[in-house]
């Protein structure tokens, strides 16, 4: 099965350190879950360029950006 | 540069050193000399208030974000202190011309303009503008001067006298909060246009270059551009949904069950034409928009356009806030205070407690977009019931009563920002004590509300606020965007290393700090000496906040109590230095050097 690449940003790399590889056939947000990332903290989900809801399923070859704010908006 | 409206005189003055070393400049300029040369009780829309346009030591140089500008003045709105930034290319070209700050004083007795091109500098007549939209006479202005000429323009909201009319810029980026339009509208400055072909010296210029390169490369390498690029403040629309922060039908809610309307890739997809950049910016969260739906082009809408013209009144096509978005640039209205004003009316009208008697026969329902551009117009021309928004939601509940107070959604008079705070203790805090009134941009403090868990009303919140205070509005004293460090995660150790490298002066970041904390104790006093009774009251939010528990959404059944709002104010006054009627200590301003000029 080919594999889903997931890239945290900034302040969510307290959670997750490095970019990871994951399965696809669930939601972002049962990814988050997994890796024990807290949703309410990613701000934007970016899958292949594009902004997707946590509900997105996940394709093989996405490339998923985790992105949060750091400060504020 | 000091400019007698009255008299017509300018004249130039050279930069205060001890200005620029205790107050660094932009909003410390501003607070420090609105507080030093304003009489106690300086009438708002009188002879005597001063509009203050400040630039920052950062302003204009090639540093990320190096755009913003700050116009400042004593608030018509709230009675107290007002500054607000504007991003776009003003601040560069005042650089470029020889100017730090211009200082306006006095009416001038006919519309008039400021004409600015290097040393040349002269009011110009404006009587033919008199009248127009901002973006149609910064259109007029670019066309007979020349594109270089940069400009800043009010509406006819300002000429009328609505409160929160803000000051225009580069065809959609507003200094918008607590009507610094309006105050330069009752002086009657239409304009202000400005060229500078000259440059900015710097202390060490390698050293300049080669941070200013480490800053570029640094934003140009985040994981996080692609992202804000892409969608600039609108990629929040939906995590705001999400969290129950996204204000909804005059923040009774803090979910919008049509969000996905607003959702920025929508918008992104279906009305953004191209990305547009404030000077020195290197992630560009500026979307200019085409909606076909209402044929007009408009810069957004921002994150709090689709928040207050959106969610809060309950519109859900991208293309009716971006219309009304339209609607509020060209009068010059803020967005966030008009979107706030109609939701308010909306609500009253839900509740029965006005009627199609207030309104002129409106039916004022939640949703109706044309309902939304009616009273748009009617508040920018000050008719009917638009007379009574034009002066803000605390006014209006004073008019129409029966409880309406409670659900004005104000703190100082100043309506709030796009956040609905009764499950985010930190975020409310951060309203409850901002300087201008409840506006976020001093502090945001959801995420960390989110962080550590949302309904602890714990003493580190505070603490967050407070160091929130001091980080923020520091961007609008060095005069450039803090969005670098929020989005891009900038390192804040930049900062002074190349302010040192600009000014040849060697300054820490805790140092940066104080001189923000500075700056936060003499807005606070300005407060205290020009609002009879200012304390403690003057920071409760809204009655709602502890009265009505949060109707729908992930925070339904939310609300804080009444004694964890009094804890959160002990804990910030205490931790602040402050009595617990919230008035600064003869010790506080003591260690922070404003013992001599502050006498409360």
């Amino acid at each position: 099965m080919k594999r889903v690449k997931v890239v945290p940003v900034g302040m969510l790399q307290r959670y997750l350190s490095e970019a990871v590889t994951a399965n696809p056939g669930q939601t972002v947000h049962q990814l988050l879950e997994g890796l024990g990332i807290p949703p309410d903290l990613v701000a934007v989900v970016l899958v292949n360029g594009r902004q997707e809801p946590k509900s997105y399923l996940l394709q093989e070859d996405d490339q998923v950006k985790l992105v949060p704010l750091v400060g504020g908006g | 540069m000091r400019v007698d409206l009255t008299r017509g005189d300018i004249t130039k003055e050279p930069l205060n050193p001890e200005l620029a070393r205790g107050y660094l400049g932009g909003r410390g300029f501003a607070a420090r000399i609105l507080y030093q040369d304003l009489e106690k009780g300086t009438d708002p829309l009188g002879l005597g208030n001063k509009l203050i346009v400040a630039t920052g030591p950062l302003s204009g140089l090639l540093i990320p974000g190096a755009g913003k500008t700050t116009f400042a003045a004593k608030s018509p709105a709230t009675g107290g202190y007002a500054d607000s930034s504007a991003g776009g290319h003003l601040c560069a070209e005042m650089k470029y011309a020889g100017y730090d700050v211009f200082i306006f004083e006095g009416i001038s007795p006919q519309p008039v303009y400021l004409f600015v091109d290097d040393g040349e500098v002269e009011l110009r007549e404006a009587s033919r503008y008199w009248g127009q939209g901002c973006i149609t006479v910064e259109k007029a202005l670019k066309e007979g001067l020349g594109e270089e000429f940069q400009i800043v323009t009010i509406g006819p909201a300002a000429e009328r006298g609505v409160l929160f009319s803000c000051v225009s810029h580069d065809f959609g980026r507003q200094a918008g909060r607590a009507g610094v339009g309006t105050v330069m509208g009752a002086k009657r400055l239409k304009a202000i246009a400005v060229r500078g072909t000259k440059s900015i010296p710097v202390a060490d210029l390698d050293e300049y270059h080669r941070i200013s390169r480490q800053m570029y490369d640094a934003c140009k390498a985040s994981e996080a551009w692609e992202a804000w690029t892409r969608l600039g403040t609108s990629g929040v629309n939906m995590w705001s949904n999400e969290v129950g922060s996204f204000p909804t039908r005059n923040f009774q809610s803090g979910a919008f069950e049509r969000a996905e309307g607003l959702k920025g890739e929508l918008m992104r997809e279906r009305i953004v034409i191209t990305d547009k950049a404030c000077f020195g910016c290197p992630s560009p969260c500026g979307k200019w928009s085409h909606s076909k739906k209402h044929k007009v082009r408009v810069e957004g809408p921002e994150y709090e356009t689709a928040a207050l013209l959106g969610a809060n009144v309950a519109l859900s096509d991208i293309e009716d806030v971006a219309y009304a978005n339209y609607l509020c640039d060209e009068y010059g209205l803020d967005t966030i205070s008009a979107g706030n004003a109609i939701a308010f009316a909306m609500e009253c009208f839900e509740k029965g407690i006005i009627t199609t008697e207030e309104t002129d026969g409106l039916e004022l329902n939640f949703g109706q977009a044309k309902v939304v551009f009616a009273l748009l117009e009617k508040i920018a021309k000050r008719e009917g019931i638009g007379d009574i928004l034009a002066q803000g939601v605390k006014h209006a509940a004073h008019v129409w009563g029966k409880g309406s107070g409670d659900f004005a959604v104000q703190v100082k008079g100043l309506e709030m920002s796009g956040y609905e705070s009764r499950s985010a203790p930190a975020m409310l805090l951060s309203y409850m004590t901002a300087d201008v009134g409840a506006h976020h941009n001093r502090s945001w403090a959801i995420t960390y509300d989110l962080e550590v868990g949302r309904d602890k009303v714990t003493e580190d919140k505070a603490a967050k606020v407070i160091e929130l205070q001091h980080i923020r509005p520091l961007f609008d004293c060095l005069g450039c965007c803090r969005l670098q460090w929020v989005e891009l995660g900038l390192d804040l150790g930049y900062y002074p290393a190349i302010l040192k490298a600009v000014t040849g002066v060697d300054r820490s970041w805790d140092d940066l700090l104080k001189i923000s904390e500075r700056v936060w104790n003499l807005t606070r006093a300005f407060w205290v000496r020009e609002v009879e009774g200012f304390g403690r009251e003057w920071d409760y939010p809204p009655a709602r906040t502890w009265k009505e528990p949060v109707i729908s959404g992930p925070t339904e059944g939310k609300f804080i109590s009444r004694e964890d709002v009094e804890k959160l104010l002990d804990m910030y006054y205490a931790q602040r230095g402050w009595d617990k009627n919230g008035i600064p200590t003869r010790e506080k301003l003591e260690e922070l050097g404003l013992g001599d000029l502050v006498k409360i």
